[in-house]
């Protein structure tokens, strides 16, 4: 069976095809929900609402994207939306404050650093730190596509991302500090 | 290995393909809330449909129900209230017909012919008949009806027709309701049931309760007598049976060591007594169907396609329906320990 009459199947509600749907494509998706979110239950909540989200409006996606595109679009609108709920004051601060602190110091990847390391960091993050480097640097949209998405200013969005990668780059580099010399 | 100059490159090669396991659990939840549109879309043409038949009935019954209404109903409870005047030496049944007919009917409706000496004769019998229903406390009440209401309205006016309060026309010439009771029935041993004796006077329980109803709790299989006066005013005595079986009790292991020593080298079920029906299906931490059976006393050794399983927690799910055909559902997890 292909994508196409998979999602068909799933359409008329035949549950063995969501199963094979859900089994599919859960683990990606609950993925990118645990970058998103901040604690396990956070994460499992968007991938619930997410995923029936996606079964309910199933019929509205329209073939063109790939599918896996299309929900992993619902997850993260699900989690900007538990974001917004959540949302403290969007700390404005100007991006030219923290150029200068971008360090270069270079960082190698090794064994080491593991996804439940990498995404501690990640969840450890302020919200809107959050939000930003995901949206900007895993998801790769532009500047203005995030701030329109995260209703602020480019300068903020700038501003939002390169504390949240100078905090992340901290926190790495002390962890392989730590690592290296154990 | 690689290095990177900056974070968020590396956080975008490491999580490219981030895919962490889903807790089997969770699918259930989400299972449940989906909604299907196709269904629901039948549902509303079941209702739909089911709504247009409900009230082509209404007016069909409506229909059919007006017109014995008008022409059987209001002269027999008009003759009815006649006899008991009569009864009474109050006063004549001409003067009766007047007032109630007026109320009853409306004006387009002919009124139905007066009785004539002879129906009143007819409805005094049938009320000497019924005289011994009153008594009864336990009958429900029947549902107003046209007669009722207006008979009801107009009480008022008529200071006589104030002493028919409570036992309206309706209710008399209705036949007195068939006496209801208890069926045998099964329960759990130990579990309460309620027997019941209805439209019936004078009950006398073999327990030496009176009323209507009783509450009883057998261990064993008991039968219980009930004397009773019926709707046909005769004595009469029946018994109840009540049958207790014993719950099917199902023991689920929590863990098991397939290590071939002898000792709890299956998952294996076991039942107080077999079960009318049984499935078992076993799954792994994604959803992945590992072991399935109807047979209870097919255990699984914790291999899938003949492979060992590692050791970690799987998922049992187990439906069976015990002696009272009820079904039951049983979740859980259970330890496959490898040393």
């Amino acid at each position: 069976m292909n994508e196409a009459q998979l999602v068909k199947e799933c359409i008329k509600g035949n549950e063995q095809c969501r199963t094979m749907l859900y089994n599919q494509y859960s683990k990606v998706l609950y993925g990118i929900a645990l970058r998103y979110t901040s604690g396990q239950e956070d994460a499992k909540d968007v991938l619930q609402e997410a995923f029936i989200s996606i079964f309910n409006h199933l019929h509205q996606f329209n073939g063109t994207g790939s599918l896996q595109a299309w929900m992993s679009r619902i997850v993260i609108n699900q989690a900007l939306k538990l974001y917004q709920v959540n949302k403290k004051a969007f700390p404005v601060e100007n991006y030219e404050d923290y150029q200068e602190q971008i360090s270069d110091i270079s960082i190698t990847d090794s064994d080491k650093l593991s996804y439940n390391v990498l995404l501690g960091f990640i969840r450890e993050l302020p919200d809107g730190y959050r939000m930003v480097f995901n949206l900007c640097e895993i998801e790769g949209y532009s500047y203005d596509e995030v701030s329109g998405i995260l209703h602020c200013s480019n300068a903020t969005c700038r501003s939002q991302l390169f504390k949240a990668k100078n905090a992340l780059r901290k926190k790495v580099v002390e962890f392989t500090k730590k690592e290296s010399l154990l | 290995m690689k290095t990177y100059q900056d974070i968020g490159e590396l956080y975008k090669d490491k999580f490219e393909n981030f895919a962490p396991e889903v807790p089997a659990e969770w699918w259930n939840d989400i299972q449940t809330r989906i909604v299907t549109h196709q269904s629901n879309q039948l549902l509303y043409w079941v209702g739909g449909a089911a709504a247009l038949c409900t009230m082509a009935l209404c007016v069909w019954l409506g229909l059919s129900d007006i017109k014995p209404a008008v022409s059987h109903a209001a002269p027999a409870s008009l003759t009815d209230t006649a006899a008991s005047y009569m009864a009474d030496n109050i006063i004549s049944p001409e003067e009766l017909f007047a007032e109630p007919a007026a109320a009853i009917h409306s004006p387009s409706e002919p009124v139905a012919a007066p009785a004539t000496g002879t129906k009143t004769m007819e409805c005094k019998s049938e009320t000497m008949a019924i005289t011994v229903i009153p008594e009864s406390d336990s009958r429900p009440t029947p549902p107003a009806n046209n007669t009722v209401s207006t008979q009801n309205n107009s009480a008022p006016e008529h200071p006589v027709a104030n002493q028919n309060t409570g036992i309206t026309p309706s209710t008399r010439t209705k036949a007195a309701a068939k006496s209801i009771f208890s069926n045998d029935t099964t329960i759990y041993s130990g579990d309460t049931v309620t027997l019941y004796v209805y439209n019936a006077t004078h009950i006398l329980w073999s327990t030496g309760q009176t009323g209507n109803t009783i509450k009883v709790s057998p261990s064993y299989t008991e039968q219980y007598d009930v004397s009773f006066v019926n709707e046909k005013n005769t004595d009469t005595t029946i018994s109840i049976q009540v049958h207790c079986v014993e719950p099917v009790k199902i023991y689920v292991p929590d863990a098991f060591t397939p290590n071939g020593d002898g000792l709890n080298d299956v998952f294996e079920i076991k039942a107080s007594q077999v079960p009318a029906t049984y499935s078992i299906t076993i799954t792994n931490a994604s959803s992945q169907k590992l072991f399935s059976t109807n047979n209870i006393t097919t255990s699984w050794d914790g291999t899938f396609y003949g492979q060992d399983l590692p050791h970690g927690v799987y998922y049992y799910h187990i439906s069976y329906t015990d002696n009272l055909n009820k079904t039951h559902h049983l979740k859980g997890d259970i330890l496959l320990i490898r040393q």
